[in-house]
C-alpha cells in the first residue's frame, strides 16, 4: 500500500485551492476467471487491477481523478489537477490520520491459492456433467467460475484512514435445453463474500441439474397468455424487480437530483403495509456485504420501508450532504476508476405473515413467475418490464402447468401498492448491478409476493 | 512509448522459454464534466494503462493482464499467462504475424482537441442543460448533461517482431431529459460523438432528448 505520510501529503495538496473535502482510494485486486463450454476450458484468465482514485468536494460539486502511477509524484501531480477544477473558499489543513481496523464477520478459511487448479477444473466439469446428464435435450452448458481478491486502502482529509480485504467467489451456469427450433435456457449464478470453502460446500451437481431442469420444463411448456391478472412472484432471484424498478429510485444518486419518483414521499405510505424493504450490507459473507464502504465507513443494515412507509434512503457521503442524511455505509464503486455514489447492498423485502399455498389458493386465474429472468427499467420513471424465467399458470386455486415467454410489465411505484401478501419464505440471489460507479456485487432477495394485479405479455389470449 | 517494458517482457520469455506469445498495451486519458442545476455536479479525469499477455503453447492460449509495468509485475503477468494455458484444454490455431504492410498512419486522431480550454467544455455542457430545460416547460430535470472527451495510445507487439502503435481521441455531449405532465414521468436522451468539438451541437443534443421525452407522454 502506500505510506501515511504520503497519504497525508496528497490529502492535503488536494485540499490546497480551497476544497472542503479530499479522499484517497487505492485498490489491489486479483482476478482470476475461468470459462467452461462444450464441456472444454476454454479460457483463462487472471488479472491485476492496481491504481489510485482522488475525489475532491467544493461543496455540493465532486471531481474525481484516478491513475495506474501511485508514486509520491504522480499522485500529488493528480491532486494538484483535480483541486484546480474549481476554486473554493476553505482554507482546510487535514485532520492527521488515525488508522481504524474494523473486526471484519466475513471469515475467509480457504484462500483461493491454497487450491490447486485442477481442484477448479474438476469443479466446473462436476457442474457441466451434471446438467447434461440430466437430459438429452440440453445441447449446450456455460459455466464461468470467477475468484477476487480486493485490496482497498481508503483514507480522508477528515482523519479516516482505513483498509479493507473483499474475497469474492462466484460460478454462473447457464443450461440451454433444445428441441426442433426452440432453445431455452435456465440460469443460476450463486455466490458469495468467501474463499475456495463456497466452491467446496456448494452442491455442484445440484446446481447443474437446477439449471438444466428449468431449461428442459420451459422448453416443453406451453406459451403463457397476455393479459391483466394477478402474478405470484417467486422468492430469491424475484426480488430483481424491486431492486431495479424502486431500490435505484431511492439512492441519493437519483433522490437528491429529483429525478427519483420517491423523491418527496418520505414519511409517507408508498407501499402496501404489507411490504418492508432493507438494504443490509452488514449480513455475514453475503455477495453483496462488505465490512466497509468504499468510502471507509462500516457497513449498516438500513430499513428503506416500513410497513408501507418509506423511513430512509439509501446513502452515500456526497448524496448526503445533498439531502441532508448521514451516510448508511452506501458508498460504493466498482474499482478506483470509478467515483462512489450510493449503492445497493443486499436489498430485500422483508418476510410476512402469508404462505404460498394461501397465495396460490386464492388465484382464479393469474400466473406463478417462480423464478425471474432479465429486464430492463427506464431510469427517472421506474417503468420496467422483466421476463419470466420460469412459470406456471394458476387456474382455479391450483398450479396447473408450466408456461414460457411471459413478460411482467408495471411501473415500481405502482407495484408498490399492488403487493397484497408476502410469505416468509425469504431468500436472496446474487446479481451484478451496474450504475453510476460501474458494476458491483449485490445480492437481490424477497419472500414470494402476490401481486394482486399487472400486465402480463404472452402469446395467448386470457 | 514503453519500449523498456516491452523489452522487458521479450527478455523475460525468453527466460521462460516462451516461444509464441504477444502483448497489447492501452494508455487511456479521459475527462468529463456534468453540469445540474446550472453548476458542475461532477467533474472526472483518468490516465490509466492496461497490459494485456496471450502465450500460445502447443496452440493452446493463455492469458493476463496487468496494470503495474515494473519488471516483477510483468514476470508475475507472463508466468500467469503461462500457467492458464495449462489450465484450457480448447486447441486454437492463432498465428502471430510480423505485419510489415500494415498502414502506419490512421486518420483517427485531431490534435486540436487536446488544446480545447476545461471552460470550453464546461460552458458547452451548461448549455445543454440551459436549452434543453427552456425548450418546454414540462421539462422538469435534466439529470444528465455531459460533455466528455478521451484520447488512447494502443500498442501491440508479439513474438515474431510486431511493434505497432497507434493513437485515437474522439468528443461526446450527451443530454438525458425527464418530462412530466401530471402524474406521468418519461425521459428522453441523445448523444453525438465526434473528432471535432465544433460538431458538438447543444442546441441539437439538447432538442432531441427533450422531444425524445415529451414524445413518451401519453403513450399507451
Amino acid at each position: 500500500m502506500i505510506k501515511k505520510s504520503i497519504v497525508e501529503r496528497v490529502l492535503q495538496k488536494a485540499l490546497s485551492n480551497g476544497a472542503d473535502f479530499s479522499e484517497i482510494f487505492l485498490e489491489d485486486s486479483t482476478t482470476s476467471t475461468m470459462q467452461l463450454l462444450d464441456s472444454k476450458i476454454v479460457n483463462s484468465i487472471t488479472g491485476n487491477d492496481y491504481g489510485v482514485g482522488i475525489r475532491v468536494f467544493y461543496g455540493h460539486k465532486a471531481i474525481y481523478a484516478y491513475t495506474n502511477d501511485v508514486s509520491e509524484k504522480s499522485l500529488l501531480k493528480v491532486a494538484e489537477a483535480v483541486s484546480k477544477a474549481e476554486i473554493g473558499e476553505k482554507s482546510l489543513k487535514i485532520v492527521p490520520l488515525t488508522q481504524t481496523l474494523y473486526d471484519s464477520p466475513h471469515k475467509i478459511l480457504t484462500p483461493f491459492n491454497s487450491v490447486p487448479n485442477q481442484d477448479k477444473i474438476a469443479f466446473v466439469h462436476l457442474i457441466d456433467a451434471a446438467s447434461r446428464n440430466f437430459s438429452d435435450y440440453i445441447s449446450q452448458v456455460s459455466i464461468n467460475y470467477m475468484e477476487k481478491v480486493q485490496n482497498v486502502m481508503i483514507a480522508n482529509s477528515e482523519g479516516l484512514f482505513t483498509q479493507d480485504q473483499r474475497t469474492y467467489a462466484r460460478v454462473y451456469v447457464s443450461s440451454i435445453a433444445h428441441k426442433d427450433n426452440q432453445m431455452q435456457t435456465g440460469s443460476e449464478g450463486p455466490g458469495a463474500l468467501m474463499g475456495y470453502e463456497f466452491f467446496k460446500n456448494l452442491a455442484a451437481e445440484e446446481l447443474g441439474k437446477t439449471t438444466a431442469e428449468r431449461a428442459v420444463k420451459m422448453l416443453l411448456a406451453d406459451y403463457a397468455p397476455s393479459g391483466k391478472f394477478p402474478v405470484i412472484i417467486g422468492n430469491a432471484f424475484g426480488g430483481v424487480i424491486f431492486h431495479e424498478a424502486c431500490g435505484h429510485s431511492l439512492e441519493t444518486t437519483s433522490v437528491a437530483k429529483g429525478a427519483s419518483v420517491f423523491a418527496d414521499k418520505l414519511n409517507t405510505q408508498i407501499a402496501n403495509p404489507c411490504v418492508t424493504a432493507i438494504d443490509d450490507g452488514t449480513m455475514p459473507n453475503r455477495w453483496g456485504s462488505t465490512t466497509v464502504d468504499d468510502e471507509g465507513n462500516p457497513n449498516q443494515k438500513t430499513v428503506l420501508i416500513d410497513k408501507g412507509v418509506l423511513k430512509s434512503f439509501m446513502v452515500d457521503k456526497l448524496g448526503g450532504m445533498k439531502i441532508g442524511f448521514p451516510p448508511t455505509g452506501s458508498g460504493r464503486r466498482q474499482s478506483y476508476k470509478f467515483a462512489p455514489t450510493s449503492r445497493m447492498r443486499n436489498t430485500y423485502i422483508d418476510i410476512g405473515p402469508d404462505t404460498i399455498d394461501d397465495m396460490i389458493s386464492s388465484v382464479g386465474f393469474g400466473l406463478y413467475a417462480k423464478k425471474m429472468g432479465g429486464g430492463s427499467v427506464q431510469p427517472g420513471t421506474g417503468d420496467f418490464n422483466f421476463s419470466v424465467g420460469e412459470g406456471y399458470l394458476i387456474e382455479g386455486g391450483r398450479v396447473t402447468k408450466p408456461v414460457r415467454g411471459a413478460t411482467l410489465i408495471g411501473n415500481g411505484k405502482d407495484i408498490l401498492k399492488r403487493i397484497s401478501m408476502v410469505s416468509d419464505d425469504l431468500k436472496l440471489a446474487e446479481g451484478m448491478c451496474g450504475s453510476q460507479s460501474g458494476i458491483v456485487p449485490t445480492c437481490v432477495g424477497q419472500p414470494t409476493i402476490k401481486i394482486e394485479e399487472i400486465v402480463v405479455g404472452g402469446r395467448k389470449e386470457k | 512509448m514503453f519500449e523498456k517494458e516491452f523489452q522487458d517482457i521479450h527478455d523475460l520469455a525468453k527466460k521462460h522459454e516462451i516461444q509464441h506469445y504477444d502483448v497489447y498495451l492501452s494508455k487511456s486519458k479521459s475527462f468529463s464534466v456534468k453540469i445540474f442545476n446550472h453548476d458542475i455536479d461532477t467533474f472526472k479525469y483518468s490516465d490509466s494503462i492496461d497490459l494485456g499477455i496471450r502465450v500460445i503453447i502447443d496452440d493452446i492460449t493463455g492469458y493476463s493482464y496487468t496494470e503495474k509495468l515494473d519488471k516483477e509485475s510483468l514476470n508475475k503477468a507472463l508466468l500467469s499467462a503461462k500457467n492458464n494455458s495449462k489450465a484450457v484444454d480448447f486447441k486454437e490455431k492463432a498465428i502471430l504475424e510480423n505485419y510489415p504492410s500494415i498502414k502506419e498512419e490512421l486518420d483517427i486522431y485531431n490534435k486540436d482537441l487536446e488544446n480545447i480550454p476545461v471552460e470550453n467544455k464546461i460552458e458547452k455542457a451548461k448549455e445543454l442543460e440551459k436549452i434543453a430545460l427552456a425548450s418546454d416547460k414540462r421539462i422538469i430535470n435534466v439529470p444528465h448533461a455531459l460533455i466528455g472527451d478521451n484520447e488512447s495510445l494502443f500498442k501491440i507487439a508479439n513474438s515474431t517482431g510486431l511493434n505497432k502503435e497507434y493513437t485515437t481521441n474522439a468528443c461526446y455531449g450527451l443530454s438525458f431529459c425527464l418530462a412530466k405532465e401530471g402524474d406521468e414521468t418519461k425521459s428522453g436522451a441523445f448523444e453525438i460523438m465526434s473528432r471535432d468539438f465544433n460538431d458538438i451541437d447543444p442546441k441539437k443534443i439538447s432538442k432531441e432528448a427533450a422531444q425524445k421525452a415529451l414524445e413518451l407522454l401519453g403513450a399507451r
